[in-house]
Parts: structure tokens; sequence; C-alpha cells
């Protein structure tokens, strides 16, 4: 699976709102599209924030599925 | 000025505006609803959204099990992109806030993606492709438009369309007010769409190779679909000398109009019975205003493609009684039975796995006779339909007498029961069959034995014999009804059909080309059948000429050794028997 999409499909099995920052720049955790055009490459350093209800258990599945390597970008 | 050379598929010459239309096609048109359609704007949105997610499920489950699940992924993420929020709320707030319609929506929202990609660079980009974009773009489209490709159907000012492909169903929309003419880089010389061209009766050239880079819309091109000639941007000179040939066309096909009612009979009195090929029910009238003797083949595979289930034999027989009623009485209506090819399928009756080749597997009578519920409901309703008038029925793609046997018995067997549902039909029908296959020509004294006529069809013979596909252009140029060949299987056919006395006609391409007029009437053919918009020209070489100056024509054309000699002779000797038909300085 595409890496921007798997992380999208993950992030979207939990209510809480999901967002990647690149910088200045954020998005959407939920959405492959936001994720992609954050052109993040193998290496880009990130910043994962979660906020709900389901955040505790959210926020260690995510950040291993953004941290696993992948050799597609995304 | 560049002058390019493609397929002649359709004859005439047209110049006006290039309307180019690039792989994204014409773009939708930015239109508004009104404020109390907007909700239902929406609902038309998400329906089409969950439509094209299906589509690009299946494809993946179907890539994946061909090409494995690398492949399939790509689409699965097509997929994913239907259910993006991030998508979805840019779609719905360009609905919403600014009332446009679903489709330019849609266009508006993957355009911008698309710019969007681009703009973090090419190597951020690898994995997806403006293409992939435009493919869900299209996918979305399709179940907004539904058949209304609005493209072509929407063509504004008269324009010469020029495209890298059109499919059949986008040749069939195209407005003949609107489209002068159309070009296209793919394609080949009896591909459906130059069918449709035909029928239309839209100069055309295909097979032209790139060119969409060299020209813009608005640009001058010249089209002229009789010498397969494309220009773009003409000198004014060349111009002014294809206005002349083109309006010298017009006023020839003025001057046939004239001889419409005039019997299609040569200078010695032999009649040649001239009969149109048609696809379409509507078309039975251009062969009537040409003056046409019947129908030659009605082609019957309209009433299949481009839906999800089979017609009903009602449909069937509706259809068939259209025709009846335009062409009226005392003119013969053959209905060939289902001719589905590899490259016209749709629907569920297609072989379980891809074919390796097509076009030598499980199509048109082969189909038939596995799918016999299939084949007998069409069977009723061409014997139903006999009761109304002269119905014939003809079988395609016949390649033994077993296979032919088999459909003479299925026949009957409908028949039978026609008769004990109290049914009427006409028990005598004539039953004819399709000489295109190679073997069936060589067997041609055989197969006459069992039938009261034969239809030689040229394109699939001559596509056989040469073992070149029609459609690809690399080999177009071996795929020619001149070849000695052809010609020899032709005369083998006409021969065989003259001892038995069983009917021969020819309803390919070739029998619509004026050139190839003396031969065939010289290799002993009285009926021909054709594209109804070529009916005046062959009618204006057949009063024109002689039987024995045709047999003279036809025996000289046999010691040649090519096709390219023997089309070459046929072209010297059509000037000097018309004139002013094969000339007037356009050659």
């Amino acid at each position: 699976m595409r890496p921007a999409m798997q992380i999208a499909r993950i992030a979207a099995r939990f209510r809480s709102s999901v967002t990647i920052r690149k910088q200045e720049r954020s998005a959407n955790g939920k959405s492959m599209v936001q994720i992609m055009t954050l052109a993040a490459a193998l290496g880009t350093e990130l910043v994962l924030e979660v906020d709900g209800e389901d955040a505790e258990s959210a926020l260690p599945v995510l950040a291993a599925a953004l941290s696993a390597p992948s050799a597609d970008a995304m | 000025m560049i002058t390019l050379r493609g397929i002649p598929v359709s004859p005439g010459v047209a110049i006006g505006p290039a309307l180019v239309l690039d792989a994204e096609g014409v773009r939708v048109p930015q239109r508004r609803v009104k404020p109390a359609e907007v909700a239902g704007e929406v609902v038309r949105l998400h329906t089409a959204l969950a439509a094209a997610a299906f589509d690009a499920t299946q494809t993946q489950r179907d890539i994946t099990s061909r090409l494995g699940a690398k492949y399939g992924a790509i689409f699965g993420a097509h997929a994913g992109l239907f259910e993006d929020p991030s998508f979805l709320s840019d779609l719905e707030g360009l609905i919403r806030s600014e009332r446009f319609v679903a489709e330019y929506a849609v266009s508006r929202a993957v355009r911008d993606l698309v710019r969007a990609f681009e703009k973090e660079g090419e190597n951020t980009f690898l994995a997806w492709r403006s293409a992939d974009l435009y493919d869900i773009e299209n996918r979305i489209l399709k179940h907004l438009l539904g058949d209304r490709r609005e493209p072509l159907r929407d063509v504004k000012d008269p324009s010469i369309v020029l495209a890298r492909d059109l499919t059949p169903s986008e040749t069939a929309t195209l407005d003949r007010n609107k489209v002068f003419a159309f070009a296209t880089e793919h394609g080949g010389k009896t591909s459906h769409t130059a069918i449709m061209a035909n029928a239309l009766e839209l100069p055309a050239v295909v097979g032209l190779g790139s060119f969409l880079n060299d020209v813009a819309s608005g640009e001058t091109v010249i089209v002229d679909g009789s010498e397969g000639i494309v220009i773009l941007a003409p000198d004014a000179d060349v111009e002014a000398q294809f206005r002349k040939a083109r309006d010298a066309r017009l006023s020839r096909s003025g001057y046939w109009v004239v001889e419409r009612n005039l019997p299609s009979v040569t200078t010695d009195g032999v009649p040649i019975a001239l009969f149109g090929n048609i696809e379409f029910p509507d078309e039975a009238t251009a062969c009537t205003a040409r003056g046409a003797g019947g129908i030659g083949l009605y082609r019957t595979e309209f009433l299949y493609v481009g839906r999800d289930t089979d017609p009903s034999e009602e449909e069937h027989l509706r259809a068939y009684q259209r025709v009846i009623r335009e062409m009226g009485e005392g003119r013969p209506i053959v209905i060939r039975t289902l001719d589905l090819g590899a490259d016209k399928f749709v629907g569920t009756h297609g072989p379980k796995e891809p074919e390796k080749n097509p076009s030598l597997g499980v199509r048109s009578i082969r189909l038939c006779l596995r799918d016999t519920p299939l084949f007998r409901k069409q069977l009723r309703a061409i014997l139903r339909a006999s009761a109304f008038g002269d119905v014939r029925i003809m079988f395609p793609m016949i390649a033994t007498i077993p296979e032919l046997r088999k459909c003479i018995f299925l026949l009957n067997d409908v028949k039978e029961d026609l008769r004990e549902a109290g049914e009427k039909f006409n028990p005598d029908i004539p039953v004819g069959t399709m000489i295109e296959v190679p073997s069936a020509a060589i067997m041609a004294a055989e197969l006459a034995r069992e039938v009261d006529f034969f239809s030689i069809g040229t394109n699939d013979l001559i596509q056989y014999t040469l073992a070149a596909d029609r459609t690809n252009e690399h080999v177009a140029d071996l795929y020619q009804p001149g070849d000695p060949a052809v010609l020899r299987l032709i005369k083998a056919v006409v021969d065989a059909a003259r001892v038995h006395e069983t009917g021969v006609n020819v309803c390919g391409e070739m029998s619509g080309d004026p050139l190839f007029t003396p031969l065939l009437v010289g290799l002993g053919l009285r009926q021909l059948s054709l594209a109804p918009n070529n009916l005046p020209a062959v009618k204006a070489v057949i009063r024109r000429l002689s039987v024995p100056d045709a047999e003279r024509i036809a025996a000289e054309a046999m010691t040649l050794e090519s096709a390219h000699d023997v089309a070459n002779y046929l072209r010297r000797e059509r000037k000097r028997i018309h004139p002013e038909a094969a000339g007037g300085g356009e050659e």
C-alpha cells in the first residue's frame, strides 16, 4: 500500500483528529491528499499531533506507521 | 505548412478551423446551478463518487489477479481518493459556495490537486502523476455524464476534430452540422470508428502518427479523406486548390442526385443490384434516398453493445421492423446475426479469460454457437420479422461446413418452436453465409450447396488472408483489397456460386470503393452492398461500364503480381471510364 494512503487509512480508524506537521505546514492525517502534498521524503522530520478521546492508543500506532521506512515516496 | 499522410477511411475534402482534443479531452465547461439545486448537485456528486470508487476497486481486483498486488495497489490508491476527507470537502465546497455543477467541480478540484502536486517538484511526485489524477477525473465524469461525452457533443463552432483517437461512440455523437471532418493519430482502415465516419458521411483520415503537438485549435486544417492527406496551416495557393477540389466534389454529388433514380445498369444493359450496408435503423433512410435496391448487410451489433443486459426478442423485432417499414415493399433486407468481434466486445458474453488472440478466438458465430439461448433469441426475432417483409438471414464468420450446418439446424429448430407457438414467419426465408474466412472461400463449392446466397465480407477476408491486423497502423499497408491473393479468393467464390446457382454479393468496404467496381463486375458480381454514401459514385461507374470492358479489366488485373500494381492499373482504367470523377485535377 502507498505510505500516504496507509497512514490516512490508519488515522481514519481513530476518532481523534490527527495532524501531521512539517515545519510550518500541516496536513490532516486522515487525508491521503494532504499528506502527499506535504511532500515528506524519507528522513524528513515530522511532528505528529493527535487530539481526542482515543489519542493515547492512536499515537503509538501512527508514530510507528510514520517512522516505518518505505521505499516508496509519499 | 505541414503535410501528413494517413489512412483514408471516409471520402471527401474538408477545410476549416481545427478543434484539437488532447488526451484530457476538451475541458468541462464552467456552469452554475440555481441555489435550490445545490443539494441535488451534491447528491449527484456523491452518487458518482460511490460508483467511481466501486469501479476503481473492481479494477484493483482485476489488475491484482492479472499482474499482481503491486500494480493493483495503484488503483487501490485511486479508490482511496474517492473517500479522502480533504478532497471531498474541496469538492463539496465548490458546489455549495460557488454553485458549480458537479462536473466542473470535479474537473476543477482535480486540476487544483495536479497543480499542488506539481508544485512540490519532480522528485516528490514519484508515485502519483497527473495521469493518475486525470484517470480519476475521467472515472467520476463518466458517471456524471453517462453517455453524454460532452467534448464532442458540445462542439460550438463548425470545426475539424483532431484527436489521438476517437471511440466509435464518440464518432457517432459527432454533429454533422458542427464537425466537417476528423483526423486521428491512431486507428486503422476498417475500425468501427472508420465505419461510423462513413455512415455519417464525414471525411476522415486515421493512423496519421503523432501530430497533435504541431497544431493548435483554431488553425486552418485541410482533411482529404479520399487520399488520406491532412495539411496543417496550408499555404494560400494550396488552400485555394483544395477549395476548388472540394467545390467540384460538392457539385458532382449534386449531379449524382440527378442520377439517383436512374437504374444501375451497365452500358450493355446488364443490371447490377446495389444494396446498402447499415448498422442503425436510421441509416435505412440514407439508403432509400440514394436509390438502394435493398439492404445487403444489416449489422445487428448495435443492439448488444454499450449495455449490461442482452436485448430482448421484442427489441430485436422492433429494430428490424423499423428498417422494413423504411425500405418498403419489394426491397430485400439481409440481417446478419450477431458478429461481435474482439474489438467491439462489451457485455457479459466475452471469454472468461482474456484471449491471447481475440480475432482468432471465440467471436461472432463461434460465440453464438456456444451461447445458444442468446443466438436463438435473435433467430426468433429475425424469423418473426420475416412475416413483415422480404427478410433474409445471414451467418457471419463461418469457417467450416459443420458450423454452417449447426446454424441451419438451430434455425430450423427455432422455426419449429414458432410454428408450435402459432407465430407468423416466412418458412422459406432465404439463408446465406458470409465468406470472410479463407477456409470458407476455399470450400465455397461445398458451402454453396447448403445456402441460398453468399456475401463476401472483404474486410475480414483481407485481414485473415494477409494475416494483417486491420486496425494496426504498422501493418495496415499489407491490408489491401487489391492484393492478388484476395482477388483469387473472390474469383473462386464467384465461380463456385455460379456453378451452384447460389447468389453472391460483396459487402465489404471494397464494394463501396468505385476504383474496384469494374474489377468486381468483371469477376462476375451482379450485386454489391455498400455504405449508402458510396452508392452514387459506384452507380456512376456502373452506368459508364460495359460487361466485356469490365471482364477485360478483371482479366488484366488478375495477371498482376502486387496490390500496388493492381491499384495503379485500376486507377488508370477508372480515369478512362469516368474521367470527371476520377480526375478533375485531384489526382
